[in-house]
């Protein structure tokens, strides 16, 4: 399927997702997500799902990928508690979209997709400019807080960068050809 | 049975009562106990031991479950304290929330609080700069208000006195309408600070951006020492509480201080209701006092009362003062309690970039947060269509980014290398505004609180002088930018309610006349001489200037005359 058609497909049925009956993977009775959220109405399936989505946003590579970091937990953690009723909404929407998308495009869900047929559809979505369907604002969501939880984990700023909680010295001056961006401090300013 | 009730009274009797532990409370404390008075402080908020309690305050970064942000649920409950900046996932249990304590507000206005021993000195931002004779002179010069009953140079010994203490780093910049005090070294300014103020400097006669001054230890002396504070080390988690002392707060210095005297009694948890007045003896007795949790009513006595319970809430603790003789307020015959409150603008900023210094950056943190720029307009002579004038903060930053886009592999590899932003400058106003009539605190007359007080009632608004203002700031600040060659040049009108600046002042105003103002040159009710009034409600006019070095200056001055004038009447 060629980038142009697989768009169209995915915008379809982007479209169309709200009245399609509650299909395809959806029984009456799911197990639900692993932490206990309030606002939103994870299933386990879902939770899976989400996992994989991370996983493809970050990898993991020579360094930790965002399931061994439990990305996607926090991705839910923070739009449970911090996110704003219409966000949460349009994220479980497009969540709902994505796994319909690849229903239609592979006979899978999202989570049973090889990783090639993930990142190309995830990578449709990367590359959609413009005010943001439920899809996109879920995949956005994601994106963003993913990450996020990625440069804040323990992992990230103990590893990656060094984050000080005491930096005792403030030089307004400093050189950046100084900055060690091998191993960056993360005292800065 | 008498003899019961004696004794308790007698254990219920101080030399002075302190009401409020907060930034100017702390200060009256220490002050007392140093020169061995029996000092009760009454606080209505709960105990905050320095470092014991506070609970965030070594937490890394990922330790925080919301990665420093406020959950919705709370963001929704707390629509007003939500709007101030240090409200944060760290911060925020030091700050009351709204549904907790309610006041009406007649105008929009953000009542920003802190309850609990220590008040807002706990979350401040450490700016401290003396206010100069300019500000003094203000209302009789300009015509507003009324005039002081004092002037510089019955503060400035003063001054100097609690900076030693407090401990205040700063650069002595010998500019008239910012006095030098007693600094410890400066934090320094970044080359971008720098370089915009050279630029002024070159470019203007009376324009300055100087360092900012704070109350934090860049140098321990041994007065810090004798606190058990260490010096600043460049944290910058501040708002948390400092496991180090190294900045100034009433839980870090005057009150563990004053504990240590062996003469402070603190109360917490404790509601002070009203202030008792005896007609017989015309004078004010003591203090009744409601247990915050099981409501038990409770009188504590003392020949001084000192009230430091945060501007508004002494006007409101005043107003509930009713006697006899003082049917609408203690000391208020002549009805202008609660009346002339003014604040300070802080509605205004402008941000832009810079090109320059591209191969400098920071590195570690400055506690004073960058420069500042002392009021340059009306200063030495009315040059502008608007009364008085504004200060401004100063900051340039560069952060690390990284390239949103993409996904996979490459995302992560940019995520794992980010480069360092453009140079990011901003300044913001703090604008001084007119103490009005109509600008005014009163009682609710039909709603309390769970502790019997009735609501406080705000009616605060800005005016045309502070709009006129604010767009001179933008047109000043737009010119100063653009002769320094940034670019992309942003105003930002924050469009705030007055309240979220957190220099509310005035309602009980200092002044020469009885008949004009509610305190004597003293801090003294001119009606009712032994209660003294030195925090943010004497305030006659609000100058440019932060407010709390001259809360804690004036409290000071105020303690030491207290004492000396007890002692003449011993005598
Ligand atoms: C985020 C933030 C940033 C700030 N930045 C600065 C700054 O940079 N520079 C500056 O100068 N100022 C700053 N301020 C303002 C500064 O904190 C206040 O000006 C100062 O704390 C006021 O001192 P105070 O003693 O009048 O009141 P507070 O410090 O508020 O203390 C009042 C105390 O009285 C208690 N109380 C109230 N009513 C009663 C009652 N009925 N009975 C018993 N107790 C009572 C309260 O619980 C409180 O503990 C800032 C404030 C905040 C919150
Ligand atoms: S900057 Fe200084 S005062 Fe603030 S938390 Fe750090 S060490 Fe403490």
């Amino acid at each position: 399927m060629n980038r142009r058609t697989a768009l169209r497909n995915l915008a379809f049925v982007a479209g169309t997702a709200v009245v399609l009956p509650a299909c395809f993977h959806e029984t009456t009775k799911e197990a639900p997500a692993s932490i206990s959220l309030r606002h939103l109405p994870v299933s386990a399936s879902q939770e899976k799902l989400l996992a994989e989505v991370c996983e493809t946003i970050l990898p993991k590579t020579d360094t930790p990928g965002a399931k061994d970091l439990g990305l996607h937990l926090y991705v839910l953690r923070m739009l449970d508690d911090c996110g704003k009723l219409k966000d949460q909404q349009a994220f479980l929407n497009g969540m709902k979209q994505l796994d319909n998308a690849a229903h239609q495009q592979h006979n899978l869900g999202f989570a049973a997709c090889t990783p090639q047929q993930k990142l190309a559809m995830l990578r449709m979505l990367d590359q959609q400019k413009g005010s943001p369907t439920d899809l996109a604002h879920f995949y956005r969501t994601t994106k963003r807080l993913a990450a996020a939880g990625y440069t804040k984990s323990k992992y990230f700023m103990t590893q990656e960068i060094v984050y000080e909680l005491v930096p005792s010295r403030y030089n307004g001056y400093f050189p950046t050809k100084k900055l060690d961006l091998a191993r960056k401090h993360h005292g800065q300013s | 049975m008498a003899n019961l009730n004696i004794d308790s009274i007698k254990t219920r009797t101080f030399d002075a009562i302190v009401i409020g532990s907060g930034m100017s409370g702390g200060w009256a404390a220490k002050e007392f106990t140093d020169k061995g008075l029996k000092t009760l402080v009454v606080e209505r908020g709960r105990d905050v031991k320095h470092i014991k309690d506070y609970p965030t305050t070594n937490l890394y970064p990922w330790e925080f479950a919301h990665n420093g942000e406020v959950p919705q649920d709370i963001q929704k409950a707390n629509p007003i304290i939500n709007r101030c900046y240090a409200f944060k996932e760290d911060a925020m249990h030091f700050f009351v929330k709204d549904a907790e304590h309610p006041y009406v507000q007649e105008k929009p206005f953000d009542w920003i609080r802190g309850y609990q021993v220590g008040g807002k000195s706990l979350m401040w931002a450490r700016q401290t700069q003396r206010w100069s004779n300019f500000d003094f002179e203000g209302p009789a010069r300009d015509g507003f208000a009324v005039d002081w009953p004092i002037r510089y140079q019955d503060l400035a010994p003063w001054y100097s006195y609690v900076e030693k203490f407090a401990g205040i780093s700063g650069h002595a910049d010998g500019i008239p309408q910012l006095p030098d005090g007693e600094f410890l070294p400066a934090f320094p300014l970044n080359c971008v600070e720098d370089y915009f103020s050279k630029q002024i400097k070159g470019k203007y006669a009376n324009r300055h951006v100087i360092s900012a001054r704070c109350a934090h230890l860049s140098e321990q002396k041994a007065i810090h020492a004798q606190q058990g504070r260490g010096q600043c080390q460049n944290r910058t988690l501040c708002q948390r509480g400092c496991p180090f002392g190294g900045y100034f707060s009433s839980n870090s210095s005057t009150i563990p201080w004053a504990m240590r005297s062996g003469h402070l009694t603190l109360r917490s948890d404790s509601v002070v209701h009203s202030i008792l007045y005896d007609e017989q003896q015309g004078r004010a007795t003591g203090i009744r006092v409601i247990d915050a949790h099981t409501k038990a009513v409770t009188e504590y006595y003392a020949p001084i009362l000192f009230v430091n319970a945060g501007a508004l809430n002494t006007n409101l603790l005043l107003l509930n003062s009713t006697s006899r003789r003082f049917p609408q307020g203690l000391g208020n015959d002549n009805g202008l309690l609660g009346k002339f409150v003014a604040f300070h603008n802080y509605s205004a900023r402008i941000s832009a970039e810079y090109e320059g210094f591209q191969d400098l950056t920071t590195d570690g943190r400055n506690p004073a947060g960058g420069g500042y720029i002392p009021r340059f307009r009306n200063v030495f002579k009315q040059e502008t269509n608007f009364l008085r004038g504004y200060a401004a903060g100063f900051g340039a930053s560069r952060y690390f980014g990284s390239d949103s886009d993409g996904l996979g592999v490459d995302f992560k590899k940019s995520l794992e290398n980010p480069t360092l932003g453009p140079w990011q400058v901003g300044s913001h106003m703090m604008g001084e505004t007119i103490p009005k009539e109509t600008n005014y605190v009163r009682l609710d007359p039909k709603h309390k609180d769970e502790w019997g007080m009735p609501l406080l009632s705000v009616s605060v608004d800005y005016d045309d002088n502070d709009a006129k203002m604010k767009q001179d700031f933008y047109e000043q600040f737009t010119e100063m930018y653009t002769k320094a060659g940034f670019t992309n040049i942003k105003t930002i009108n924050s469009k705030q309610a007055p309240g979220l600046d957190i220099h509310e002042m005035g309602g009980v105003r200092m002044g020469h006349d009885p008949k004009t103002s509610l305190l004597n040159k003293w801090n003294q009710l001119h009606a009712c001489p032994n209660v003294y009034v030195t925090d943010g409600a004497c305030m006659t006019s609000t100058s440019t200037q932060n407010p709390s070095l001259t809360y804690m200056a004036l409290t000071a001055r105020a303690v030491d005359h207290a004492v000396q004038a007890a002692k003449r009447r011993d005598a």
